[in-house]
């Protein structure tokens, strides 16, 4: 066989593994979603790109091109973030599935596996990318503001600007595969997403957005001279145009040169690189190999001497003294144990530093241990929170553990308990140090961050039955709302504003809602 | 005391069904349940461990409806499916005891069965070892001490040899026989020489349906005119063996010794066997229920 049959051998096993999930299906509907949204109707209020003063808004004239290079833009941008974890799972499925054993032993070179995997990541990317395509020709139509179709002017943006992108995307998925835990991987991703891309935006033009603007912005001033002295906007902006008069020009695309098309091949090349850096991590599904985890490392096969062992005719299995009781204590404490075995290598470390955090919040001023100190300690555990009601699903143990007496409720309140008590021994002392200031509410509000976000763990671990979707949706909601200070995202109570506003209420409401939505996730599929 | 009565399921997304208006009634001792690949024997066993419901029909247990009452089997059920996960970064000890809190065994009384329990299952040495570094063989022996851990009154095993060494196919064989007594054991299988060796009672299943249910003894006397022992020239085995149900074949100077499953002798020289094995009977069962020519 091959070096290329062997790679499309790989990718095309990889590519329809996925492509014939359930949950393909939904992510595909959400791309036409989003295709719809990208493109806002006059009278819609929010825009997504485009110069706004106080009484004029600026934007193309919903043509092919304008509305090609819009859908393009936002759909590398969204992708680039959402798409990674669509398709950070192909090594792990082979690992899994134990196929990855099957293909350690194959005359296949880690190279050509890596990038087998990177491009069938692609694949699976570009038939979401095809179908938000298919959705800006429709919304041409559904738009109606020029109804002649230029197909190049409404393809080339997405084939200039997105696939390489999501070329680079899926390499970066087999990376972090192969190189880090999957935890790890899932939080480091959003971080590298919302700081490595604008830092690295000067230099490289990963998403595309540069070239492309500039172009609409020169088209602009053409029209409107001083367009570019408002203020731009690139993204979901709430509360656009609103009132303000709607100003549109035409612009007819990016005229792609020969340099833009060899920055995009450089965009490639990159991919290639990292996918082929992939391989040099690869463990080849060898469960002793240490690259991925020191979890693994340290799991040598048991020997086990026959000294000491019962003879078969002695043995005798007696019944139990006690009866049998369903408290609820012995299941918190075993859920808890268990949830600090979840990483052995922190083992005690991570109580220490719980702590510390705790004394932290109690000792520091109560400004700084609100505004700083509360998000790092509930940034910190993150990995633990997100392991909730995940566990059965992770490990196959389902069958064993619901098919016990009254598992499902106090289970379920156990994992939420532990949740909560995270919350309570990391953020504890912020906690206590406004009580103790006479901020009550301020102290209040943290309280409710403390029941929501073992809510929201606990309802995303049981739907979902994977911890990355908490991985990201949670990282993603601390960055936007405690740290960059947008009140109606500050969950924990992080921000005065939100104090005051009484955003902690919303929270309240949306923690018991979790909770029980949660519950019930759980009672349909093992309730009885 | 456990009655499964005309239980179907099928499966979402499914044509066809893996259970079929499937009745037994179960008392205490050892039900070997037997059946080919895909018979339905999972699929019972879940809906048993309610982990499944059924599509119709009913299951009770000391008269009580486990679909509608499952917490009243699940206290006093051990339960060992045929896969099963562990988690890789406990040990022996550490995986046992969080079972023991999960079925609601006291503290104090897990301590002492732990320990008997991995002493039965020969896992001493390695009980501090994380359950990731065992093979598969130990992982079904730590499978098989957590189904015992809240000394249950109905044991729903699954395949439970599957991984094992002889030794310990032994050893596990020695339980169920101790174990059968007073309370009910249900072992599913298709290793007939595991249910030969501990079963008082046999329910054969194919395709969903239940082919037979009879103690061993009487399954045998099925089979007791029905077995040939025929030497044949080695270049008519592949004939022989596209015409008649063949239970063994060994090779001797004089030809190949076949042994047939045949309602009549299979041809000159055939003489029927002394002591049918279990295994003749049920093949004779499966390939008689399946309609064909034996």
């Amino acid at each position: 066989m091959s070096v290329l049959s062997t790679l499309m051998a790989v990718v095309r096993v990889g590519f329809l593994n996925r492509v014939r999930r359930y949950s393909f299906l939904v992510v595909l509907v959400l791309c036409i979603v989003a295709g719809y949204v990208f493109v806002p109707a006059p009278g819609a209020n929010y825009v997504t790109l485009g110069w706004g003063s106080d009484a004029v808004f600026y934007r193309g004239v919903y043509n092919s091109a304008w509305i090609g290079s819009v859908v393009a833009l936002l759909t590398g941008m969204f992708l680039a973030l959402f798409g990674f974890y669509v398709v950070n799972d192909l090594v792990r499925l082979d690992e899994d599935s134990g196929v990855g054993q099957v293909i350690a032993t194959a005359p296949l070179g880690n190279p050509v596996y890596t990038l087998g995997c990177a491009v069938s990541n692609f694949l699976v990317l570009g038939c979401m990318v095809f179908i938000v395509f298919l959705t800006a020709l429709g919304m041409q139509f559904v738009r109606g503001e020029v109804f002649a179709v230029d197909l190049w002017a409404l393809l080339s943006p997405f084939l200039v600007i997105v696939l390489p992108l999501m070329f680079l995307v899926a390499a970066v998925a087999v990376f972090f595969e192969t190189s880090l835990s999957r935890s790890v991987g899932n939080i480091v991703y959003v971080f590298l997403w919302l700081f490595g891309v604008p830092l690295l935006s000067d230099s490289i033009d990963l998403i595309g957005n540069n070239l492309v603007i500039s172009s609409m912005r020169a088209a602009g001033e053409v029209v409107f001279p001083g367009l570019s002295q408002n203020q731009f906007i690139l993204g979901y902006a709430w509360g656009f145009p609103e009132g303000r008069e709607l100003a549109a020009f035409a612009w007819s695309g990016v005229q792609w040169s020969l340099e833009v098309v060899q920055g995009r091949l450089f965009v490639v090349m990159l991919a290639v690189c990292v996918s082929l850096l992939a391989s040099l991590r690869f463990n080849r599904f060898d469960p002793a190999g240490e690259s991925r985890g020191a979890v693994v490392s340290s799991m040598e096969p048991v020997e086990v001497s026959d000294a000491g062992v019962t003879p078969i005719g002695e043995i005798r299995l007696g019944g139990l003294e006690e009866g049998v009781s369903f408290g609820f204590g012995s299941i918190l404490l075993a859920e808890l144990r268990l949830m600090l075995r979840e990483f052995p290598s922190i083992g005690g470390m991570g109580v220490l530093v719980a702590f510390g955090l705790f004394a932290g919040g109690l000792l520091l001023p109560v400004g700084s241990a609100r505004g700083m100190l509360l998000p790092l300690a509930w940034l910190l555990p993150v990995l633990y929170w997100s392991k909730l009601g995940t566990r059965e699903a992770r490990f196959g143990t389902g069958q064993l553990v619901f098919s016990s007496a009254f598992f499902v409720l106090r289970q379920f309140l156990a994992l939420w308990l532990v949740g909560f008590l995270i919350s309570l021994v990391t953020g504890g002392g912020v906690m206590l140090g406004l009580v103790l200031s006479g901020e009550v509410v301020g102290a209040l509000a943290v309280f409710v961050g403390a029941l929501f976000v073992p809510s929201l763990a606990l309802f995303l671990g049981v739907w979902t039955g994977s911890c990355k979707v908490f991985e990201f949706l949670y990282v993603l909601l601390w960055y936007v709302g405690p740290l960059s200070g947008f009140v109606p995202l500050d969950f924990m109570g992080a921000l005065g504003g939100s104090v005051a506003g009484g955003v902690w209420w919303f929270y309240l409401g949306v923690a018991f809602v979790f909770f029980g939505v949660g519950f019930l996730g759980r009672l349909r599929r093992f309730g009885g | 005391m456990l009655e499964i009565d005309g239980v179907s399921k099928r499966y979402k997304g499914s044509d066809s069904f893996a259970l079929r208006d499937f009745s037994l009634d179960v008392q205490p001792g050892v039900l070997g349940l037997l059946g080919p690949n895909g018979a339905g024997k999972s699929t019972l066993m879940r809906i048993i461990a309610t982990i499944t419901k059924p599509s119709m029909g009913s299951v009770t247990w000391g008269g009580s409806d486990i679909t509608k009452r499952p917490d009243d089997i699940r206290r006093v059920l051990g339960y060992l499916p045929q896969d099963f996960g562990v988690y890789p970064n406990l040990n022996a000890d550490e995986f046992l005891r969080y079972m023991a809190a999960v079925k609601g065994v006291n503290r104090k009384a897990a301590l002492g069965r732990i320990d008997d329990l991995l002493a039965f299952v020969n896992l001493v040495d390695a009980r501090k070892r994380p359950l990731g570094s065992y093979s598969g063989g130990m992982k079904q022996r730590i499978g098989v001490a957590q189904a015992l851990l809240n000394d249950p009154e109905i044991l729903v095993v699954d395949e439970p040899t599957v991984g094992l060494d002889p030794e310990g196919r032994v050893r596990f064989r020695h339980l169920l026989a101790e174990l059968s007594g007073d309370r009910v054991v249900i072992l599913s299988t298709h290793i007939v020489s595991d249910i030969e060796a501990v079963a008082n009672d046999i329910a054969i299943m194919n395709s969903g349906r239940l082919v037979r249910r009879s103690s061993p003894e009487d399954l045998l006397r099925l089979v007791e005119d029905r077995v040939w022992e025929w030497v044949i020239p080695s270049s008519d085995l592949q004939a022989v063996r596209q015409v008649h149900l063949l239970s063994s074949v060994v090779r001797h100077s004089d030809g190949v010794h076949v042994r047939v499953v045949s309602d009549e002798s299979p041809g000159d020289g055939a003489v029927l066997v002394d002591h049918p094995s279990l295994e003749e009977a049920y093949l004779y069962c499966i390939s008689s229920h399946r309609g064909e020519a034996v």
